[in-house]
């Protein structure tokens, strides 16, 4: 799905896609390094 | 602090953007340290996830319960059958049934008739669009990104066969944004790219031994004109109006018929 598609699927602005994105992305980095290189736990 | 264009290079990675933010972008991470930071970044995320993470199928009783929700909406939004119909069918006549028949069997060879015989296609004209088309996606706009002449049509030297006019003319509303190859005729193309408001203007430029030079022409909503300066074809492709695009056309042979002269003297 693009930008576009989730921004009509989920009713929210494109805007909030890109940052809601950006948030889940960091949040999966965190998760990441906090399961393969032991490191604390950071996501907001 | 994040800089202001992280959203747009998130989205630059995830090939949302259009030709022209795309090549903004791409300018942009050239002096942000940040953001070339982050698209690395971005590139390692993907790839870690794809090479580290298993593959997971969907779990049986999951894949089960979503087709049956599937299933279900497909029965509400499915329209009843009215049983007054069904009551009063009555046979129709024969002829009724002939003709109907007759009828549909027109209608579909009409249709196959213009589906399925071809109209007149020039391979050169489907490679041009296409090429067009394909500039247009993420990365794929400008080789060399410059506004300036002197730097764009050197470059040409070392990647195509060919050396076209390449000419600035801002003023008049034409901005030189960069140079591409492309490879289509079996020869490795120049393609001079253009801006014009907020259009992008391809100007594809390519050997030829024939004379004659396809008519100007639409194809899928693009515009194509063409030219031809001593053996060197060229044609630009935009989806600006024609005679925007004839602008930039008039434009660049006057500065062909310039550098000949130049030449000559």
């Amino acid at each position: 799905m693009d930008y576009r598609e989730t921004a009509a699927v989920t009713n929210v602005p494109l805007g909030t896609v890109m940052s809601r994105l950006v948030r889940a992305r960091a949040a999966v980095k965190a998760e990441w390094l906090h399961v393969n290189e032991g490191e604390p736990h950071a996501v907001r | 602090m994040r800089c202001a264009e992280s959203l747009r290079v998130q989205a630059y990675f995830d090939g949302e953007l259009d030709a022209l933010t795309a090549s903004d972008i791409e300018r942009h991470s050239d002096f942000c340290a940040e953001c070339r930071t982050l698209r690395k970044d971005l590139e390692r995320a993907h790839t870690a996830l794809r090479q580290q993470l298993s593959y997971v199928s969907t779990p049986p009783a999951l894949r089960a319960r979503v087709m049956r929700a599937l299933d279900q909406e497909g029965t509400v939004r499915r329209p009843l059958l009215n049983p007054e119909r069904l009551t009063s069918w009555r046979p129709r006549p024969f002829w009724k049934g002939a003709f109907s028949g007759i009828g549909g069997t027109a209608i579909a060879a009409s249709v196959a008739f213009f589906l399925l015989v071809p109209g007149p296609t020039n391979p050169l004209l489907d490679d041009l669009v296409s090429a067009h088309v394909r500039s247009l996606m993420p990365e794929h706009l400008i080789d060399v990104v410059s506004t300036d002449k002197h730097a764009v049509k050197p470059w040409f030297a070392g990647h195509t066969d060919v050396s076209p006019v390449v000419a600035d003319f801002e003023q008049q509303g034409y901005r030189l944004i960069g140079g591409r190859v492309d490879y289509f005729d079996h020869q490795r193309a120049a393609a001079v790219v253009y801006q014009h408001g907020s259009h992008v203007i391809n100007v594809f430029s390519w050997a030829s031994s024939q004379r004659t030079v396809p008519h100007d022409t639409t194809r899928n909503g693009y515009h194509l004109a063409f030219w031809q300066t001593g053996n060197l074809q060229y044609c630009a492709v935009s989806d600006a109006g024609g005679d925007e695009l004839l602008g930039l056309v008039r434009l660049l042979q006057d500065a062909s018929t310039r550098d000949a002269s130049e030449l000559a003297n």
